[in-house]
């Protein structure tokens, strides 16, 4: 049950680490496209 | 002070306490007193300012109950004044944004100081602090993207079956801000939690486990207790960041979603009425300051508790 615990702990900070870095991802990918407006696609 | 002066001497401890007082008048007194001085005079055209209709009183502060909208809770309909309801309905998602943030950022904050490895803590903290590295804007406009009708999470939420049909994100009220003020603010959260929990003797933890406490009621009866000055000062950090943001709900916001920083904003920028903008701002000031202290003393939590 520990052991659980534990894996469950890294696994919600990883799910963190994701939220925290996934918009800064998405803007990177933005910085290369060619629309108008913000977005990802089209590069 | 004493000690000041038998480290540093006269000369160095003047200096010092010069640019504190430079920093605290110039920086923070004046411009605030500025503005409330302001907020008591009518909005004048040039050329009457300083004449007899420019005189003191609280009309600025009155026009907040100006023109009325009808709004309901549940099933109960009734008539609000239009900027009193935006004032509520930001005093009530900055609540909703700080206890999410809470919800969020203590389990991650109780993992950092006692269940990470201590060697791997540093990267931890450097991979959490990049977001900060970068610009506001840039992080709002990502969750711009982020929430877009055709954007990645309605892409994610469609391939994994979660959606039928895209979801218009932005356009719920103030889903779209209330996510934005969480990825901006949580980190105000985490660190106050974090700092706290760390002080704590581990060892109570494991007495606790030892003498069969279940993982609640540790939490409940030894960590939030020890936490609570961690929990209080970003509370109320993370409360009064996301009372006075302007930038988020302005682009994450939809058009039912006013924040009370637009209306203020609006004030000052587009009808240009600086002195009722000013009183506005001050009312923003005055009730979140007395909506804290409030909250304060009804969890029982004191000035120097979040001074910590």
């Amino acid at each position: 049950m520990h052991k659980f615990r534990q894996n469950l702990a890294h696994l919600y900070m990883v799910l963190f680490l994701i939220f925290m870095l996934a918009p800064l991802l998405v803007m990177s990918g933005a910085a290369f496209n060619d629309s108008k407006l913000p977005s990802i696609v089209p590069w | 002070m004493q000690d000041l002066l038998r480290r540093y001497g006269p000369g160095l401890t003047i200096i010092m306490c010069l640019l504190v007082v430079f920093w605290l008048v110039m920086l923070v007194i004046v411009p605030n007193i500025t503005l409330f001085e302001q907020s008591f005079r009518p909005y004048l055209p040039v050329t009457e300012v300083g004449g007899p209709k420019d005189t003191y009183g609280i009309g600025n502060y009155m026009k907040v109950f100006d023109g009325n909208v009808t709004s309901s809770i549940l099933w109960i309909e009734f008539e609000i004044p239009v900027r009193v309801r935006t004032f509520l309905l930001t005093v009530w998602y900055s609540i909703v944004v700080a206890v999410l943030c809470l919800m969020l950022a203590y389990p991650l904050a109780y993992y950092m100081a006692k269940i990470v490895n201590p060697r791997s803590l540093p990267t931890l903290i450097l991979l959490l602090f990049i977001p900060l590295w970068v610009s506001e804007v840039l992080r709002a406009f990502a969750w711009w993207i982020i929430l877009a009708f055709k954007g990645p999470l309605n892409a994610l939420l469609l391939a994994v079956g979660l959606i039928d049909d895209p979801i218009r994100w932005t356009n719920m009220g103030f889903t779209g801000v209330v996510i934005g003020l969480i990825y901006t603010y949580v980190l105000f959260m985490l660190f106050p939690i974090y700092n706290a929990i760390q002080s704590l003797d581990t060892n109570q933890i494991e007495a606790a486990e030892d003498l069969g406490a279940p993982w609640w009621k540790i939490h409940w009866r030894i960590v939030i207790p020890h936490a609570k000055p961690g929990i209080a000062s970003g509370s109320v950090m993370v409360f009064m960041l996301s009372a006075g943001s302007l930038l988020v709900p302005s682009i994450l916001g939809s058009t039912t979603s006013q924040w009370f920083t637009q209306t203020i904003n609006e004030t000052f920028n587009d009808a240009l009425d600086w002195n009722t903008a000013s009183a506005y701002a001050f009312i923003l000031l005055f009730m979140c300051t007395l909506f804290v202290t409030l909250a304060m003393w009804l969890f029982r939590v004191k000035l120097s508790d979040i001074a910590k």
